[in-house]
């Protein structure tokens, strides 16, 4: 057995499908606007490494498109996302990972929203709490370790 | 109605700015930022800038709102400018700033590091100099505060603690106690403007009362309500009211009961600690700001400046200011007739671009001037126009 247990050690693997976009007429026509929406955050987020597993959040399922909401108008970003054990003690670093992320890919405008989906995490209300109090993220991004292991994540994800 | 007018820009810091504070004399102003260091900044026509015309100043100094992504030209205002950097203050963000409140060559700063830096200005320059560091806290130090006369220090942390450091001059600090009831991160201290009572704000929800008996420090009253984070506070031009704003979106009012009497409980027991009972006397719900409230000032009325001699009425408790998640600066008119009443009079969308703003701050001294920072890495000079 490993010195560091996984707090997960066998999760589910999910098939992933082709995620490439059809590219439209408009996408070449600099004429046309060309909002942010849901597909194009999920498809920044989709390859970060979970922290446990040489497995991706999209082959863990622990993001999925449909539990993204984007309004572009309003640079607004909502993310929710689903550990794959309701205890698991990894859910705000995999949050940080998302957060770090987008603050790296989104434009400054976008105000994001990290929350576990509800009712799956067993502490809920503090995980999203922390994840959303920007002096909390600002101080743990400070934290060179942390952000090691943010980046390690992260390696697979752009 | 009144209106805000952007009468200068300063831009310097090269990351998010999260504090501004002003000096006792409100002729100097401190930044602080991500970047590590504090700034000091000052009108170039000291304080008659306050006092001139609005409208040279505005003249010398036109600002757009920006609501574009960070604009790299843009530059202070002709009319301000930045008197000293302190770089690489801390190690890491320096998130609070404070000046001594009694002679204004003094600077405390509070760090992620940890540490809380004392700063002196030599009697002819603007060159400061560290001549203490407070050590202490575990981990982050969030705010840091001068209690009125400028004897007391308050400090808070990541850690849950609360700490007083009293001054023996020459830059000596002792901690005199450390406060532990908070069971989450400390976001905030404030000391009421005249009496040597404590308030703390924290990611627990609360909001905490301590006073002192015979220089023993403890918990005289948690404030409950907020339903999140109480991310900070200010207390009225008078003392009797404290507001506090949240990541719920709210603002609150409180007022106390009667102080607590020394002499009636005299025979209460030695170990006797007077209590106070507070009130909710007013909230703004969480319809009016749209994200979480970082911050919150109390200005003294305006009539207080006018020429016209207009003998200004008890009733007029001045004007709050809020910092907020969803970039509006908004300014509330409270009166006290009967109930506290708090009427939003003004909203300014974008007073920091698309940004959070993070600290507002009301001139002590020249009512209607207020400052701003915010994530933009900007600091911001506004004018109430009634």
């Amino acid at each position: 057995m490993n010195i560091t247990q996984k707090v997960n050690t066998a999760p589910l693997i999910y098939e992933v499908e082709s995620q490439t976009r059809a590219a439209l007429k408009t996408d070449f026509d600099n004429s046309v606007s060309d909002p942010i929406d849901a597909k194009e955050v999920y498809d920044q987020i989709r390859k970060i490494n979970d922290p446990e597993h040489p497995l991706t959040l999209e082959q863990l399922r622990v993001i999925n498109c449909e539990h993204i909401t984007v309004d572009d108008a309003a640079s607004r970003v909502v993310i929710e996302f689903t550990p794959t054990i309701p205890h698991c003690s990894m859910a705000t670093l995999i949050g940080l990972c998302i957060r770090v992320r987008l603050l790296r890919s989104l434009p400054e405008r976008f105000k994001v929203d990290i929350r576990v989906r509800e009712g799956t995490h067993q502490s809920e209300a503090d995980v999203n709490k922390q994840l959303n109090d920007k002096e909390r993220v600002a101080a743990a991004l400070e934290n060179t370790y942390l952000l090691d292991v943010v980046n390690q994540c992260l390696a697979t994800a752009a | 109605m009144p209106r805000l007018k952007l009468v200068a820009e300063l831009v310097g810091h090269e990351d998010r700015v999260w504090q501004v504070s002003w000096d006792a004399a409100g002729t100097r102003l401190a930044s602080c930022s991500s970047d590590k260091s504090a700034r000091i900044w000052g009108p170039i026509a000291q304080s008659q800038f306050f006092t001139g015309e609005i409208a040279e100043a505005e003249a010398a100094m036109e600002v757009d709102i920006d609501t574009s992504d960070r604009d790299e030209h843009r530059s202070t205002s002709d009319t301000w400018q930045c008197l000293e950097t302190i770089d690489n203050a801390h190690k890491r963000t320096v998130r609070s700033v404070a000046f001594e409140p009694t002679q204004g060559r003094v600077l405390a700063t509070a760090s992620f590091d940890g540490t809380t830096a004392i700063w002196e200005r030599g009697p002819n320059d603007e060159t400061y100099d560290c001549v203490a560091t407070l050590e202490g806290h575990e981990n982050e130090a969030k705010s840091v505060a001068w209690s009125a006369s400028g004897q007391l220090l308050a400090t808070c942390g990541r850690d849950k603690s609360v700490w007083i450091w009293e001054s023996n001059g020459e830059g000596d600090f002792d901690c005199i106690s450390v406060l532990m009831e908070h069971t989450q991160d400390v976001k905030m201290v404030l000391w009421h403007p005249s009496e040597e009572v404590l308030v703390s704000f924290s990611y627990d929800n609360t909001i905490r009362i301590w006073r002192d008996e015979d220089d023993d420090w403890y918990s005289a009253a948690t404030l409950t309500g907020h339903t999140s984070t109480v991310w900070g506070g200010a207390f009225s031009h008078n003392g009797k009211y404290l507001a506090s704003v949240s990541d719920d979106r709210t603002v609150r009012v409180w007022t106390w009961g009667a102080t607590p009497d020394e002499n009636s409980d005299a025979n209460a027991g030695l170990y006797y600690r007077p209590g106070i009972s507070y009130e909710c006397v007013a909230t703004v719900p969480d319809s009016v700001h749209t994200r979480a409230i970082y911050s919150v000032s109390w200005g003294i009325p305006l009539k207080n400046a006018a020429s016209s001699g207009d003998s200004s009425s008890s009733d007029d408790l001045g004007y709050l200011a809020t910092g907020c998640g969803d970039n509006t600066l908004r300014i509330f008119k409270v009166t006290a007739d009967g109930s506290l009443d708090v009427t939003l009079i003004c909203t300014q969308e974008n007073a920091h671009g698309l940004s959070d703003i993070n600290c507002v701050e009301w001139n002590p001294m020249h009512p209607g001037w207020l400052a701003t920072c915010g994530d933009d890495g900007a600091v911001r000079i506004w004018y109430l126009e009634e």
